[in-house]
């Protein structure tokens, strides 16, 4: 992190000093003051200054988003990377052409590339920050569909009064298939297996028979 | 593809000045080794290789691209 220390009579003029060169504004630092007192000859003249420390504050989506875009360039991928800052994670999206090879089957790339990312920019980091990497919006439309599956296959379960077996998913779209079934009544969900094949079941509510 | 390896793995170190990459061509394979400080092994590895299969993951999308077979190892040297 990149830090500048200015000496100056008052804490204004060390903080604009400081700021002046590194070329930002207050909001975009952290600023520490100290006071120094300096004793001038048989303890007389004491003069007081202030010493003040202005540490840039980090911004983590840009930093997120500068590591993705090198990673891209590395792949020889040419795409665009847009940042959202959402209250609680940072999501990147990915836009260009031809971009299937970063999914990958079920989303494995992305998920992959997404873990890679969240390590790297959160080493060293004490609150770690969440991120989510996304490709033309495939998790957005991913969790669409498999909410509307979901509501689809509970309404089978239902009618046919039999459990149904979902392909393998990844935890966090499993998760998408719990939560929204977990008003539905009639049915409860539960996963089975062993990952990477852990699949969701859906089965009728056994209290009505 | 060398030089994402690269920059993941120096990403992910205490050490990134330790890092060496090298790539080979054997039978029509690409071997991409990886040598880390030995302190480094297990922030290559991960928790059950979670690290190491997340970025094995990842060049292999790009391989499968390119029509080529890459593998990725990490070297004890």
């Amino acid at each position: 992190m990149k830090s500048v220390e200015k000496v100056a009579k008052t804490k204004e003029e060390a903080l604009a000093e400081a700021l002046k060169e590194l070329g930002v504004t207050e909001d975009k630092v952290n600023v520490e003051v100290f006071e120094e007192v300096t004793k001038g000859l048989l303890g007389l003249l004491t003069t007081k200054a202030y010493r003040v420390k202005v540490t840039m504050k980090e911004d983590v989506g840009q930093a997120a988003g500068l590591f993705l875009r090198e990673m891209l360039v590395n792949m020889g991928i040419p795409a665009q990377v847009e940042i959202f800052k959402r209250k609680d994670n940072i999501t990147l999206n990915i836009n260009g052409k031809d971009l299937g090879i970063l999914i990958g089957k079920h989303g494995q790339t992305l998920d992959a590339l997404q873990y890679l990312v969240n390590l790297a920019v959160n080493k060293d980091r004490t609150e770690k920050e969440r991120i989510i990497i996304d490709v033309e919006g495939y998790r957005r439309r991913r969790e669409e569909t498999l909410r509307r599956l979901a509501l689809k296959v509970a309404d089978k379960v239902k009618r046919e009064h039999r459990r149904e077996v979902l392909e393998p998913m990844s935890p966090h779209e499993r998760r998408i298939i719990h939560s929204t079934l977990q008003g539905y009544k009639e049915v409860f969900t539960y996963s089975e297996g062993v990952e990477p094949y852990r699949h969701v079941i859906i089965s009728p509510q056994e209290n009505d028979s | 593809m060398k030089d994402l390896v690269l920059q993941v793995t120096k990403a992910l170190v205490d050490h990134p000045e330790d890092v060496i990459v090298e790539e080979f061509e054997r039978n029509n394979q690409t071997l991409i080794e990886i040598t880390v400080n030995p302190e480094d092994v297990g922030k290559i590895i991960g928790k059950q290789g979670r690290i190491i299969k997340a970025l094995r993951t990842v060049v292999k999308s790009c391989a499968m691209r390119d029509n080529k077979k890459v593998a990725v190892e990490l070297t004890n040297r």
